[in-house]
């Protein structure tokens, strides 16, 4: 963990139910999503000096989630062009599901071991324990 | 060169255009609300991303088509993600 930092497995994809006016609807998209096995599981950082949380950008076409924005961003390097896709985050351990906007970032491009950033949006509600003497996390919702 | 190409190689062009012309109109009527742009039309206004969202996917499927909050600053990126681009350029 220390090479690689806090890392959990995800599923990463789009449902259009769970963007559905009918609240019914998305609680069904939700159940749903939750009892399938997800077909690809990718590793995901767990990024707590991120606000939004990210997906990678290959992996976003890849899965042709839907492309709603692009944007110039704003940080520490100065500005960047990237996109922005509609689709959901899943931690199947935890039985939790985040679905909204996320921003396509090149990770695996860059030779970044993971998939996904996970910023504090996402983890609203849940309770980490980074635990640097054995090199052991804890996330719990 | 072929629309159909520049479309390709920068989606969303046409409604960003769309939406940066009729932003001090969009800032006076719809402060705050997430629109839709398709093309160029506006195809409206809602409250929360996820309902603007339901719209959308409605009637457009996987698109493109554009979805930002009026007035909403931009997007900023982790700073470990700008480490790792700036380190592996």
């Amino acid at each position: 963990m220390v090479m690689k930092g806090p890392t959990i497995a995800v599923a990463i994809g789009f449902n259009p139910d769970l963007f559905h006016s009918d609240p019914a609807v998305v609680q069904q998209a939700i159940a749903s999503t939750h009892a399938q096995s997800p077909s690809q599981l990718v590793e995901a950082l767990i990024d707590t000096g991120a606000f939004d949380s990210c997906i990678d950008e290959d992996l976003a076409q890849q899965l042709q989630l839907p492309l709603i924005d692009r944007q110039d961003g704003s940080g520490i390097g100065g500005q960047e062009t990237f996109n922005v896709y509609l689709g959901h985050i899943r931690i199947a351990a935890l039985g939790f599901i985040q679905y909204g906007r996320f921003m396509g970032v090149k990770l695996k491009a860059g030779n970044q071991p993971h998939q996904a950033l996970l910023g504090r949006a996402l983890l609203r509600g849940m309770i980490l324990v980074y635990d640097g003497r054995d090199g052991s996390v804890k996330l719990a919702v | 060169m072929d629309p159909v190409a520049t479309q390709t190689a920068n989606p969303l062009k046409t409604e960003i255009q769309a939406y940066e012309k009729r932003l001090p109109e969009l800032q006076k009527t719809y402060p705050d609300k997430f629109v839709i742009f398709k093309g160029e039309e506006l195809v409206g206004a809602w409250d929360t991303l996820n309902a603007a969202a339901a719209e959308a996917v409605a009637r457009f499927g996987r698109g493109p088509y554009l979805i930002r909050q009026v007035g909403a600053r931009p997007l900023t990126l982790p700073a470990s993600v700008l480490f790792r681009q700036r380190a592996f350029a």
